[in-house]
């Protein structure tokens, strides 16, 4: 936290030391980088960037984007999650085979597997905060029966998403403005408002060094709960926005936001060691991440590669991480 | 006896010196090594479940379901060898089914276009264990978090190797490794098993008998200490990504000549098997606890109960879930007996053994702050 710039009151030339803290800034550096590969994308975009073509790559943002800022949470906390596939998948499949065409039971499928994600996080916050097991294999053991119960729902790709849930939120309001873009707008709030409340400075505390936070008497196993379990919560609501994009379900269709997930966090900056990070960044970086195969398509690139790119990409940013975390501690 | 146990292991700190420090008889301070009880356990349940087999099918348990169950074992056995070493080491691993798809695909591209099966295998070995050092190399030297590098070598290999066979989704397995994988027996067991007792060997001996191997145990015990003990901590770490590669690579292999061919599938269903068997096999996912016996008994259970349910009407997905309760079990078995103590969160559960988390005990004894912050992950 203490590498958000404080905003600027007179225009000063900045020190060399807030240059090196702007840099630092994952915030910053993810908008930087999403901005000029925006740019890229729109310069070779035949047409230019309409307001469908923003709908689209907001669209595929949007999932990752929810998964991202629930693995930022905890990350921040000092854990890793990776029960971010398995829910993504439960989800997806659980809408896929359950949902009716009725706004009834659109609510209704909804609701559950809000539950079903927040029920997940919870569990894994018992498991990490209360039992102490270590965050790693304990997420991975709810991963892997996540993903059994999602094989077991749907054995292979299949089901349809009802139009009465994906048309909303997909949708352009006035052909003008996608909703995704409104909910990652609201999303980017929630994260405000979160961070400044008393658990998200507990969360930071936690992160940071947990003995202090623990001598400081914060309720660590507690925090780490809700943590979790807010964690859980977000998996599954990127699982409906994800169902709704892609209209149909896929037991396995969790599985790619395991590294998606981690690398966006990754771009965003936050600190792998716990501590650092946000949301903000995070939804920035899950932009990134989606623009990499549009301008590789643009720019002519074979679409087998995409992945050895963002796996590029993926280690570039946290060594440029790293390397700046060095500069501003010299 | 277990809780006992816990608090000695607990106060005593390093492992390694307490099993060679303690007075009572050699067999006794060899159980209390840690992991050794764990594998013992973990050992009896998978004899007591091959019989057990019975309840799912009246045709169990028969030799022929042992073979099966070993031979399908010691694909991921070896597989599990090359996790349970990282784990070992402190690390973590995500680039196994990539490095066993790149070998299996490499030998059989290799082969198919014309070059010679022995030397297709030790290429695809070199490359598999190519693959292990470049992670290896981003985690000890450029100390990137090693869940992120390999994340990132196995996504950037997967994507390479789609890109690199556009138009061969499969290639065929060379002849000699279908007839020694797959087919071959000696004095009627099968090649694959007889393979996988002279790999189960050499494993061992390599883990607890060499000086690099315990030289693993001593970098996943705490790299501080290790580096102020002279250890090259960082040349260990990549070795150990190099050799957990070559055995991602000759789990490759074998599969390739088990299944007659490698497609870009190949490795697809070994990752959470392989990290599971590890965790099953009571490797402390912190680092430093563990042995290779007892991941290859988590290998056999896992292999059993998958064996059974697909002897089952039930769904797949129902041996997934199995496998995930198992892990937790496990993991929650390594609490009891206190196996899971020390590392970076040792401290709170110290603590927790004195009788509570208060802020009392703690303001008394704050000294092990410092160290804890210093920790491998920081």
């Amino acid at each position: 936290m203490s590498t958000v710039a404080a905003p600027v009151r007179r225009f000063r030339w900045p020190s060399a030391a807030r240059w090196r803290a702007i840099a630092a800034n994952g915030t910053v550096m993810s908008a930087i980088t999403f901005v000029v590969l925006l740019a890229i994308w729109t310069y070779y975009l035949p047409g230019g960037l309409t307001a469908f073509q923003l709908n689209n790559l907001l669209g595929l943002t949007i999932a990752l984007a929810f998964a991202g800022f629930g693995t930022t949470l905890v990350i921040i906390s000092g854990g890793f999650d990776l029960s971010v596939a398995g829910v993504v998948s439960l989800a997806n499949v659980w809408v896929a085979t359950k949902m009716q065409d009725s706004t009834g039971s659109v609510i209704g499928v909804v609701v559950v597997v809000s539950l079903i994600g927040l029920a997940t996080g919870l569990v894994n916050g018992f498991l990490v905060g209360f039992l102490g097991l270590e965050s790693i294999a304990a997420t991975l053991s709810t991963y892997i029966m996540l993903t059994g119960f999602a094989l077991v729902l749907l054995a292979a790709p299949g089901g349809v998403v009802p139009t009465t849930f994906s048309d909303p939120l997909t949708a352009l309001l006035g052909d003008t403005v996608p909703v995704a873009l409104l909910v990652l707008i609201g999303l980017a709030l929630v994260w405000l408002v979160l961070r400044r409340t008393r658990f998200g400075v507990n969360l930071f505390a936690v992160g940071a060094d947990e003995s202090a936070a623990e001598m400081s008497g914060v309720r660590v196993r507690s925090v780490k709960l809700a943590t979790y379990g807010l964690a859980g919560l977000m998996y599954a609501l990127a699982g409906l926005y994800y169902s709704a994009e892609v209209g149909t379900g896929d037991p396995n269709s969790g599985a790619p936001f395991l590294l998606t997930a981690f690398a966006t966090v990754a771009l965003g900056g936050a600190s792998f060691a716990g501590g650092r990070g946000s949301a903000i960044g995070t939804i920035f970086g899950a932009g990134v991440l989606t623009l990499i195969p549009k301008v590789l398509f643009v720019l002519g690139v074979a679409s087998f590669y995409t992945s050895v790119v963002q796996g590029v990409v993926l280690i570039a940013a946290v060594l440029l991480a790293i390397l700046t975390a060095r500069l501003v501690q010299r | 006896m277990s809780a006992q146990t816990s608090v000695e292991s607990g106060s005593a700190g390093q492992p390694g010196a307490a099993g060679a420090r303690s007075e009572p008889s050699r067999l006794r301070s060899f159980m209390r090594r840690p992991g050794v009880m764990h594998a013992l356990i973990v050992w009896a349940i998978v004899v007591v479940a091959i019989p057990a087999s019975r309840i799912v099918s009246p045709a169990f348990p028969s030799l022929n379901q042992i073979e099966n169950i070993a031979v399908l074992g010691a694909f991921l056995g070896v597989a599990a060898f090359g996790v349970g070493l990282v784990i070992l080491s402190g690390g973590f691993d995500l680039s196994v089914s990539s490095v066993i798809t790149a070998s299996g695909v490499f030998a059989g591209a290799y082969v198919q276009n014309g070059g010679s099966t022995a030397l297709g295998i030790v290429l695809a070995l070199l490359v598999a264990a190519g693959i292990g050092a470049c992670s290896g190399i981003g985690v000890a030297y450029l100390r990137i978090p090693p869940f992120i590098m390999t994340l990132a070598t196995g996504t950037i290999v997967s994507g390479a190797l789609l890109g690199l066979n556009a138009g061969h989704p499969s290639r065929p397995a060379p002849q000699a490794l279908r007839d020694f994988f797959g087919t071959g027996r000696l004095l009627g067991i099968p090649d694959t098993i007889w393979f996988f007792i002279g790999f189960v060997i050499v494993a061992v001996v390599l883990q607890q008998l060499t000086t690099h191997g315990r030289r693993i145990y001593a970098v996943g015990n705490g790299e501080l200490v290790a580096t102020l003990s002279g250890l090259p901590v960082r040349a260990v770490t990549a070795g150990v990504y190099a050799i957990a590669g070559l055995c991602y690579g000759i789990a490759g292999i074998m599969l390739t000549g088990y299944s007659s061919g490698a497609n870009l599938s190949l490795g697809n269903d070994y990752l959470l098997p392989a990290i599971a068997a590890v965790v099953v096999g009571g490797v402390s996912i912190k680092g430093g606890r563990g042995t290779y016996v007892g991941v290859v008994g988590g290998t056999m259970l896992l292999t059993t109960v998958g064996n059974d349910i697909s002897a089952t009407s039930l769904a797949e997905g129902w041996k997934q879930v199995l496998y995930g309760a198992i892990v937790l079990g496990a993991l929650v078995l390594s609490l009891g007996s206190g196996e899971s103590g020390g590392g970076r969160l040792g401290l709170r559960r110290r603590l927790r053994r004195q009788g509570g988390l208060g802020v009392g005990p703690l303001r008394e004894r704050p000294e092990p702050v410092g160290p804890g912050r210093a920790g491998p992950g920081s």
